[in-house]
């Protein structure tokens, strides 16, 4: 038997090692888009994926409406509890908001922080080895989609676009562990507190709310909403609610245990948020700029 | 003819795994254990040992070559490792091909080389967030333990098919 590696075997080894790190370094750097053949793979495994996709959806849905029938009686009491409340409220609702168009055709605002417009689209695969937190959705570029786009459920924030391809699309989720994966919030009663989101507690499934100001008071239950600062994701989208606060390492800042809204494990569909506002004018934005050189 | 039938099972199987896998084992019964499937890399494991290593090599590059752009954030690590793992333990020796029990440990230790390959990989490039003790309870085990049970059930309809296709394939050896 020939020896195992031989002198040519073992070139052709540190050839390939050389190939693997430089293909590892060159999809780590920043900001990079997909090429055109990674796209037609992507698509034409997407359409097959969506198709697979489809009934395992209907199933999933059925074993959620099995678990609904069985807690209906206790939601009705609920709601019914809640319902009380509600004429009075969306009087109120009703009033406030033609103050607030009045006001602000007083004060000529046009855009807001607030404005974003919605497209839907089903979650048709996620990665199978659960390094990253990506999962793939049904809408590209054709359908209007961009890169760091938020994208939420009717429960809440659950990630931003990462990759876009022609007609599908990789959502990388808060619970990724990516350094780049932070997002600007903050929490809100009487004045608002702000902070980064950064990751997920592997142990106990929270996320990291951290650089709170010390002297700004967090207190349990507190709901954590985008803030809109970072100029990617509309202000307002629920995250979660505050569990616990503690001192950081240097005692600077705060953080806090944020119990994510959404629920990371059954994702069915998705809405994909876009912002209204423009983060900065065109002239001033550095990202622009170096496009020109 | 019947190649093209590995192939379809191959990407079927590689189909499944992102998503009706993800669906109903993945996401119910995944809380406390990560379950990997790697069923795709259990099947070419069984090519390469039928049908000769270059066969292997080539399958298993190929979708290498899937997972990283459809799944992955870094590319080439999947397309290595597969390619590396098939070329290192599909022997292409009667004994070995002979024995189910051989089968099923190669494809076993393919798993535990890939699991280890791509956490080395993300724990080198600071993704990995598990310590290592962690990392082998909570997902090596569980791991292996799924992909070894799979290459079981398996292993005889399809390495029936791949000795059926191996025998077309020449003629005269049998």
């Amino acid at each position: 038997m020939p020896p195992f590696f031989s002198n040519k075997r073992l070139i052709v080894l540190l050839v390939c090692i050389v190939i693997l790190v430089g293909l590892i370094g060159y999809s780590m750097s920043e900001r990079r888009s997909m090429t055109w053949p990674e796209q037609f793979i992507v698509d034409s495994v997407g359409w097959v994926q969506s198709v697979f996709s489809q009934p395992a959806h209907m199933v999933a849905g059925f074993f959620d409406t099995i678990e609904d029938i069985r807690n209906v009686y206790e939601e009705n009491q609920a709601l019914k509890a809640q319902l009380d409340d509600y004429a009075t409220v969306s009087v109120e609702v009703d009033e406030l908001r033609r103050q607030n168009d009045q006001l602000k055709e007083s004060l000529d605002i046009t855009e807001s922080l607030y404005d974003a417009s919605y497209r839907s689209a089903a979650v048709i695969n996620r990665s199978p080895d659960r390094w990253n937190e990506f999962i793939g959705i049904n809408k590209g570029a054709q359908n209007g989609i961009e890169e760091d786009m938020s994208v939420i459920t009717s429960e809440g924030l659950v990630g931003k676009v990462a990759r876009v391809s022609q007609f599908t699309s990789t959502v990388q989720l808060l619970t990724d562990q990516d350094r780049a994966n932070r997002i600007s919030a903050m929490a809100s009663e009487d004045d608002s507190v702000y902070g980064f989101i950064e990751g997920i507690d592997e142990d106990t499934g929270y996320l990291h709310f951290t650089k709170i100001e010390t002297d700004m008071e967090v207190e349990e239950g507190m709901t954590v909403v985008t803030s809109g600062l970072g100029g990617v994701f509309p202000r307002g989208l629920e995250i979660g609610e505050v569990i616990g606060v503690k001192d950081d390492e240097f005692g600077l800042t705060q953080s806090a245990y944020v119990e994510p809204a959404a629920n990371f494990h059954h994702l069915d569909y998705v809405m994909v948020v876009e912002r209204e506002s423009q983060s900065l004018e065109p002239d001033i934005d550095p990202d622009l700029g170096d496009d020109d050189e | 003819m019947n190649r093209y039938l590995i192939i379809i099972v191959l990407f079927l199987m590689f189909i499944i795994e992102g998503t009706w896998f993800q669906y109903f084992l993945a996401d119910r019964f995944m809380i406390e254990f990560q379950w990997v499937p790697r069923f795709v890399l259990v099947l070419i494991i069984y090519i390469g040992l039928f049908h000769g290593r270059l066969t292997g090599v080539i399958y298993a590059l190929a979708f290498g070559i899937l997972y990283d752009v459809v799944y992955g954030p870094f590319l080439g690590v999947y397309t290595f490792s597969f390619g590396l793992i098939s070329y290192i333990l599909c022997w292409p020796l009667y004994i070995v091909r002979r024995n189910v029990s051989l089968n099923i440990v190669a494809a076993t230790i393919a798993v535990l080389f890939i699991e280890y390959f791509v956490y080395l990989i993300n724990d080198v490039l600071g993704l990995a967030m598990l310590s290592h003790e962690a990392f082998i309870y909570e997902r090596l085990l569980p791991t292996i333990g799924i992909n070894f049970v799979f290459a079981v059930m398996i292993s005889y309809p399809w390495r029936k098919l791949l000795e059926e296709i191996r025998k077309r394939m020449n003629p005269q050896e049998s």
